[in-house]
Parts: C-alpha cells; structure tokens; sequence
C-alpha cells in the first residue's frame, strides 16, 4: 500500500515536473495578440517625402527621416492596467514594417492606450544596448552619452544651416533636460478581440503644439535641454486615434 | 515485489530528472567559456559597475583585443584604437598634442593614456561618456578619427569568418552585433590594470624611495593629491586649472555636456600613472614636457570665473621642490604595463 503511494506520489511529481517544464502554455491563457499601427501623417495625409509642406509661420519644409521610440505599452481601464515591461519600438518612417507591431496583454476590455515616447534613464546609463536600441539605429548620441527620442529630418528654405537643413534630434533623461514624455490616448478596446489599434501621429504639432517652433530660429536642435524640452512637450500632443479594428 | 516496485520507482524518477535536465539544457550546448577575473591592486577601491552585464571571459577579452587592433574598425582601414592609443606610450599618442584621423584631420584633443579604465564612470576629457562599452562609439563614428559608421563595422565582422567564429566563441551568437563588439571591447579594455610602477612597489614594501623621490611623495601628497588621487592618481573630478581657451580649438569643456556656464573650461582630472610615457599634457596637449606643467602651476595659471580655488592663487614650487617632484612622478611608470604581451597586438 506504502509502495503504491510512493508510485503516485513519484508519477505525480514528474507530471508537475513536466508541467512546469513546458510553461508557456497554461499561464499565458488570458493573454491576447493586438496590433498597434502607426500612421505617419503630416497635416493630416500620410507624409510624403516629396511634397513641401508648411508651417503654423509659413515656413515651406520637407521631411526626409522621421522616426521616434514607442515603450511601456499601457492598458487601462477604471480598475486594472497591464503593461509591456522594458520593450521598445523604433516606429520608422523609412521602415514601413516598424510601424506596425503585436502587443501581447492581458484579455479584457479598456478605454485608454498609454505608452512613452524616450528610452527609460537606466537604459541611457548601462552601456551597450541591442534590438531596437542598438546604436546602429542612429538614435544615439556617441559623444555626449544618451538615446535620440525622436527625430526629424529634412530640409526647408527657412533653415540657416548649411544645405538649408532641418535636423531635430530630441533626447535627454538627466535632471532638467528631461524629454521623456508619457502619452494617454482615450479609446475603448477589447482585448481578445479588437484586432489593431491605429494611432496617428502627425508632424503638424512638432512645431505647433503647446510651443510654437520657427525652422528659422531652430533649424539644428541636436542636444538636450532647452528648446528640445518645447520640442517634446509639442511632440507629445501629435498622437490621435485613427480607427480601432474589430471584427 | 516490493522491491520491484521500489526500482520501477527509482527508474521513474530518473526519468523525471532526465527529462527535467534535457529541457533546461538546449541553447546552452556546446558554448563553455573561460572566466577571467579583473585583479583588484592593494589598496584601489571597489571596481565601478561596468561589469554587471558584461562577465568579463577569455574568449571576450581576446576578440575585444584583436578588435582594438584591426583597422577595420575604420572606415579607410587605417585607423585601429591603437593607432592613437599606442602600447609604448601607455596607451596615448607617442609625442602628439592633436592625434591624426582620417584624412589628415587633427583631432580636437589629446590622446590620454589608457589605464585603470575598469574604475573609471566616465569617459572623455568633457566626461560626456556615462560607459566604457560605449566609449568606442565616438572614435570610431567621429569624421575626424576613425570616421566609420557602427553599421559598416559590424557588417565587416559579420563578412570574416575568424571574427564570425570568435564572437561565437565568446557570446554564443551567429550574428555579429554592435553590443558584442562593444562588450569585447570594454572586457579587453578594463583588463589593463596598470598598478605595477616603483611607486606601487614601494608601498607594498618591495621596494625603496631614494630621499629625493621620498621628498617629491611627500611634495605630491601636500600640493597635487587632493586632485591627482592616490591609488587611481586622479579624482576623476572636472576642474578648470587656469588654461585659457584655445582660440582655434575654442574646447570648453564639460560645459559642452552639462551646458552650465560653472562648467566652463572644466576638464577631467588626468591619471598620472604612466605620466612620462604619455606626453604632451593637458586635453589639447599644449604642455610638451612634465616640467611645463609644473611651470604652469607656477606661473602660467589665468584666472576666470571657473578657475579651480586650489590653483587660483597657484602653487608654490620652488626649483629645488619641482625637481624633486618630478623625480616622484618618474616612480609612476609602470614598464611592465607596457610590455604586457597580454594587451599587446595579437
């Protein structure tokens, strides 16, 4: 009778034992796929690097590069949120693949989308860093130790610099030049069903957001602080719900 | 019967944790490396963190050396790490205030000495490197040095074989990428402790100061210490020792990173370790001998609002003083740091 306990017990423990070797299906249930879309606008079309746009001041610009870091994925409703932890994305404009990806968060239904647009300090800190982060993406700064946040690139007849260039790198994680900012978008979704969500993010308000940015005054911003702070708090304001796909 | 089943239980069990094992195991076959420790000299304070995520190993520590090396790092092929930074002047520039880069470009500053580099937390003249694996990303994408891009680097290490091989070796990856490079970099760099001079000698008894070099010793602990700190020689302090801009150069310093006007003209204390090895001095190498730097302690100070009070009213050495402190300072060569077959080129 002992022996026999002695087999269950022993058949029993190599079943949790095994269990708990092939993990990834039974914990992971109540999670689901969405896709999160980026569209890359300039007052409200999707950018096209051939056309000339024009500012809030009449200042005609071109946009040639034009990407931005997306982490900490939030979820959120009244009562529970559920995040993506330590993940980036580098949304591309000349990566079209890159706008587009899979969150994978707790099932459940939710009325607000956040996310931050920087790279988290400790990740500025903590030497060499790979995947979206790696510096061959040319968002780091290799003198002056730190990620490029955002950036925009292009040319405009306003610009002072040579080749009439318009070079915005906004970064910066240190006390006072801190452009790490946390967007919140409204919007109810399902996750288990919603199928992709479509967050606009429009050029518009780089330059006139909460602070009006001339080309002709600020054509090279590529440090932190000062005026790449105005650039952020605009930035910020740029994203916009396009459409939520449900089946 | 009973026995039986006791066995078949046994079997079982056995079974269990082979299965467990087999499932652990996978990625890891095969890929053993060989760990290296970073010696840590009599009397030098804790390492900074630079290795938490960068276990340093041999295999690691050989590839980062080959990569220090190779000229291929650079985007003409001439241009290795150790094209300014060269064993036999203690890892500076043999006898250049300004470094040569590509295209026969000056750099904006002067070589220093590499030394110590596990103790260091930040790096450059300004301080603006917050990591020694990052560090090699400024020379190596400055268009006045190496003038590569890191995209072309690592597509060049994933197109050779060898290199293919040791990255395997050391990281356990079949593609090369820009972190694996710079880990191996920074695993070769922190290994060259240099803590083997006269002076380290003498403090751990195994040898003697002659009475001129006691004299300069006592000489450096009442007017250089509070700056150049013993063990590491420097405080690794950002300080403006009254050398004016240069007008071609206009270098303000760690003003350029912190863009506090305080900062002006402020630059990294310097190691003296290996002092006599890696002339010229100061971060534009204006300074061609010991002797000058003393001088301008001396006499050459110029005042402005950032100047550091311990140098504002300058210091007082005499003729007699200078010469014993310069004898000191010859006592911080470590010839042995600088044969070390170790660090040299494979």
């Amino acid at each position: 009778m002992k022996t026999r306990s002695n087999i269950t017990l022993t058949i029993l423990a190599l079943m949790a034992i095994l269990a708990s070797c092939q993990k990834d299906s039974s914990s992971e249930t109540d999670t689901a796929p969405l896709t999160i879309s980026f569209s890359l606008m300039a007052y409200g079309a999707p950018i096209d690097t051939a056309f000339q746009y024009t500012n809030f001041s009449g200042e005609k610009f071109n946009i040639s590069s034009f990407k931005f870091y997306v982490t900490g994925i939030e979820f959120a409703n009244a009562t529970t949120s559920a995040s993506e932890k330590s993940i980036y994305h580098l949304v591309d404009l000349a990566q079209p693949a890159s706008r587009q990806f899979n969150v994978n968060l707790k099932t459940g239904i939710y009325d607000k989308i956040n996310f931050i647009i920087g790279v988290d300090s400790s990740r500025n800190v903590s030497g060499a860093q790979t995947g979206a982060l790696d510096p061959t993406n040319g968002m780091f700064w290799t003198w002056n130790t730190g990620y490029i946040f955002a950036k925009l690139e292009g040319r405009s007849p306003a610009s002072p610099a040579p080749f009439q260039k318009l070079t915005h790198h906004i970064g910066g994680f240190r006390t006072g030049e801190n452009a790490i900012r946390k967007v919140s978008l409204a919007i109810p979704f399902e996750v288990g069903r919603t199928k992709e969500l479509v967050i606009n993010a429009d050029v518009q308000k780089w330059f006139d957001g909460p602070h009006r940015i001339s080309i002709v005054s600020n054509a090279s911003v590529m440090s932190p602080g000062g005026v790449a702070l105005r650039i952020a708090d605009n930035y910020a304001g740029m994203f916009s719900i396009n459409k939520v796909v449900n089946p | 019967m009973k026995k039986l089943i006791s066995i078949l239980t046994m079997l079982l069990f056995t079974c269990g944790i082979l299965i467990v094992d087999a499932c652990k195991k996978n990625d890891t076959d095969n890929f053993t490396t060989t760990p290296l420790q970073i010696a840590i000299p009599e009397g030098f304070p804790a390492l900074a963190d630079t290795y938490k995520n960068n276990p340093i190993t041999k295999e690691g520590f050989e590839l980062g050396r080959k990569l220090f090396y190779d000229g291929r790092l650079s985007v003409d092929g001439n241009f290795p790490c150790a094209s300014c930074h060269q064993q036999f002047a203690g890892f500076a520039t043999l006898d250049h205030d300004l470094s040569h880069g590509f295209n026969n470009q000056f750099t904006t500053r002067n070589a220093p000495g590499l030394a110590n580099l596990a103790w260091y937390k930040e790096f450059h003249w300004d301080g603006g490197i917050n990591h020694l694996e990052v560090q090699p990303l400024a020379p190596i994408t400055a268009p006045n040095e190496m003038a590569e891009t890191v995209e072309n680097v690592v597509r060049k290490l994933n197109e050779d074989a060898d290199y293919k091989e040791m990255f395997r070796k050391a990281f356990n990856s079949s593609q090369v990428n820009s972190q694996q490079m710079l880990k191996a970099l920074s695993q070769f760099m922190g290994m060259m402790v240099s803590a083997n001079s006269k002076y380290d000698k003498v403090k751990k008894g195994l040898e003697t100061f002659t009475s001129a070099e006691q004299r300069g010793y006592q000489l450096f602990i009442q007017k250089c210490n509070s700056c150049h700190r013993e063990p590491l020689f420097t405080d690794q302090s950002y300080r403006n020792t009254g050398i004016p801009m240069n007008n071609v150069l206009k270098d303000a310093g760690r003003m350029g990173i912190t863009k506090k006007a305080e900062d002006s003209l402020k630059f990294k204390v310097p190691t003296l370790r290996n002092l006599f090895l890696t002339g010229p001095y100061g971060h534009d190498g204006r300074f061609f001998s010991v002797g000058a730097v003393l001088d301008h302690y001396r006499s050459g100070v110029v005042n402005g609002p950032s100047t550091d009070p311990l140098v504002r009213n300058r210091i007082r050495i005499d003729d007699f003083e200078k010469a014993d402190l310069t004898i000191f300072l010859r006592t911080l060569t470590d010839t042995s740091f600088v044969k070390d077959k170790r660090f040299s080129q494979p």
